[in-house]
């Protein structure tokens, strides 16, 4: 008789631990708020943005004047603002453009961030000093003020010189967050062990050092993509962020400003500042459960 | 054939303070160290903590800038190489650490930790690279087939033999070997010290054997060097060290070893108690007025002690 032994499955489970998504993921079931607040994002954001891209901006920039501050309707889902256009189309427009600068605010800020702080923190002595010194001056700037006055001498204020001004500004957080990290991590064994194999230091950097402070940086992602949604609105509110004919939830916002606005016409103001409040909290809810992730002590 | 020479190292490190955090002083890690070191010989260096003999290992990789002295290793300077120039000897010496928990990288896998000298140095295939880690993992005494898994599935004993296996990949002719058992336990630790033998029959090696246990020096090191405050007190064979050991420092170090067998127990006491009476009496005949030891004086063909 033949005998026919699969010997394939006697083979060892090829991997035991779970990995850092599925970690993530675990947290993310076992919290029903994080997973409601990611699924909640997810569609705000694919709706908004696929929303958007049908859109037409122009058609929504442009000033009615036979429809001015009208309330809800069937014909305008939420009324119109104060020059007659569509507060719907300005939300999801808003929200797109809001999202948007956040996003790239945050990536930019990290990007930089992360290079200086691997940088600084793993050369140490003089590198160190010097980009800790750039830093300081930066952090010591007043930085409202810059910003402001930066907004009113750039002729043509589009969402990218925000992005870019913002960005000039507020990497050095992170650059800090980074370097504190690094500087812990390239006293372990395994740099100097790097070192001895003959690995260039971009490599240490990139490929040892990295992964090692990666979750704290997607965490610092996360939780700061939200703050800098109300980074933009803040700015825009008090007139020097965007100019209104590019929307966003800052703008929508600003029009409160007004007493009678604020009083009287809530279908202006109120929806961007849920809008708000919703993104902000469902954001800090994922990256709270992200960050029980990454550190073992948290986790549930 | 001398392999590496050593001479005369200095590793000082600044001790700044002060108003301007200027150099006030200097820690002299490694005070004047020489040695040499034959083709396949082990030579051990022994001393207590803070001694220097870690910091002379490093240096020699040049992990640690030396403040004076040569480092000559196959008639070649070492000393003030750059990095890039340092670079092909970085293949011929290679490094195992003392702590197998932090030398190995946690967020890599076996294969990719073992194959990083491979990918430093040499262009192979990924399923080339593969079979040379797998055979090398084989070697060291580890499943093959692990080559996936991350080094916390590991214990402290399987750990140091993965830092063992990377630092053969290049086939080196040096290894410095910085207290490479003393986080394993006794089991471990002779499982791992026996296979470094071997390993060294197999490959020719040459050992810098750094480590604070008396009893594995002497079971691995053909010739040893006692370091006391980063100096060399005394050198020679394994039996001039253990035998016959003329420096007041060694003579104490030999007391402290301890001795398996109750009976001698009493004994023993006796013996440390009078060696410390001895340290202190003698203490200023073997060191000068700085505490300092003095330089190593040729007392037979192989050994040699620091007696003014």
């Amino acid at each position: 008789m033949e005998l026919n032994v699969n010997t394939e499955k006697h083979g060892q489970p090829i991997q035991i631990t779970p990995s850092g998504r599925q970690l993530i993921w675990q947290q993310m079931k076992k919290d029903r708020l994080a997973m409601g607040s990611f699924i909640l994002l997810v569609s705000i954001l694919l709706f908004v943005y696929s929303a958007a891209f049908v859109m037409d901006a122009e058609e929504v920039a442009r000033i009615n004047l036979r429809a001015l501050h009208q309330p809800p309707s069937l014909e305008h889902w939420l009324g119109t603002d104060y020059g007659g256009r569509d507060v719907f189309g300005q939300l999801i427009i808003g929200t797109r453009n809001s999202f948007t600068i956040s996003f790239c605010i945050t990536l930019l800020t990290a990007l930089i961030g992360l290079t200086t702080g691997l940088v600084a923190g793993y050369f140490g002595g003089v590198t160190d000093h010097v980009v800790m010194r750039i830093i300081d001056f930066i952090i010591s700037l007043p930085t409202t003020m810059f910003i402001i006055v930066l907004v009113t001498i750039i002729p043509e204020f589009t969402i990218w010189s925000f992005i870019l001004v913002m960005t000039l500004f507020y990497w050095t957080g992170k650059a800090r967050l980074i370097r504190s990290k690094v500087l812990a991590e390239r006293e372990l064994d395994y740099v100097q062990a790097s070192q001895t194999l003959g690995t260039p230091h971009w490599k240490i950097m990139f490929f040892q050092i990295f992964p090692n402070v990666s979750s704290i940086i997607i965490v610092n992602f996360i939780l700061n993509l939200a703050g800098n949604i109300g980074l933009e609105s803040a700015l825009t509110y008090l007139g020097f962020g965007l100019p209104e004919s590019t929307p966003s939830l800052g703008t929508l916002i600003s029009y409160a400003r007004n007493p009678d606005v604020l009083e009287h016409k809530w279908w202006v103001w109120l929806p961007a500042s849920v809008m708000i409040l919703v993104m902000m909290l469902s954001i800090n809810f994922v990256g709270q459960a992200i960050k029980r992730a990454t550190d073992a002590r948290q986790r549930r | 054939m001398t392999l590496l020479k050593v001479e005369d190292i200095k590793v000082y490190f600044p001790i700044r303070g002060g108003l301007f955090h200027t150099v006030v002083d200097h820690v002299r890690a490694v005070d004047g160290v020489s040695f040499e070191l034959q083709k396949g010989e082990t030579y051990g260096l022994v001393g207590e903590s803070g001694s220097g003999k870690s910091t002379t290992g490093k240096a020699i990789v040049k992990l640690h800038q030396v403040t004076a002295g040569t480092i000559t290793f196959q008639g070649k300077d070492l000393t003030y190489l750059s990095r890039g120039e340092m670079k092909p000897f970085r293949k011929d010496i290679q490094m195992i650490f003392q702590d197998p928990y932090s030398s190995l990288n946690p967020k890599k896998r076996v294969l990719d930790i073992i194959a990083e000298p491979i990918r430093n140095f040499e262009r192979v295939s990924v399923t080339e690279e593969r079979k040379i880690v797998q055979q090398y993992l084989e070697r060291v005494g580890l499943n093959p087939d692990s080559i996936y898994k991350y080094p916390h599935e590991f214990s402290g004993g399987q750990r140091q033999r993965i830092g063992i296996a990377r630092s053969l990949t290049l086939k080196p002719k040096l290894i410095i070997a910085d207290e490479p058992v003393s986080a394993l336990d006794v089991s471990v630790q002779a499982q791992v010290l026996n296979f470094l033998q071997d390993l060294q029959k197999e490959f020719q090696l040459t050992y810098l054997f750094v480590g604070h246990d008396l009893g594995v020096i002497r079971h691995m090191c053909d010739r040893i060097g006692v370091m006391y405050r980063g100096r060399l007190v005394e050198e020679g064979t394994s039996q001039d060290i253990y035998k016959n050991p003329q420096h007041i420092y060694t003579k104490r170090l030999m007391a402290a070893v301890p001795d398996l067998s109750p009976d001698a127990r009493g004994q023993k006491i006796g013996l440390r108690k009078q060696v410390a009476e001895e340290y202190k009496q003698l203490y200023s005949t073997f060191f000068d007025e700085n505490g300092r030891a003095y330089d190593l004086k040729p007392i037979s063909a192989t050994h040699k002690v620091a007696l003014p």
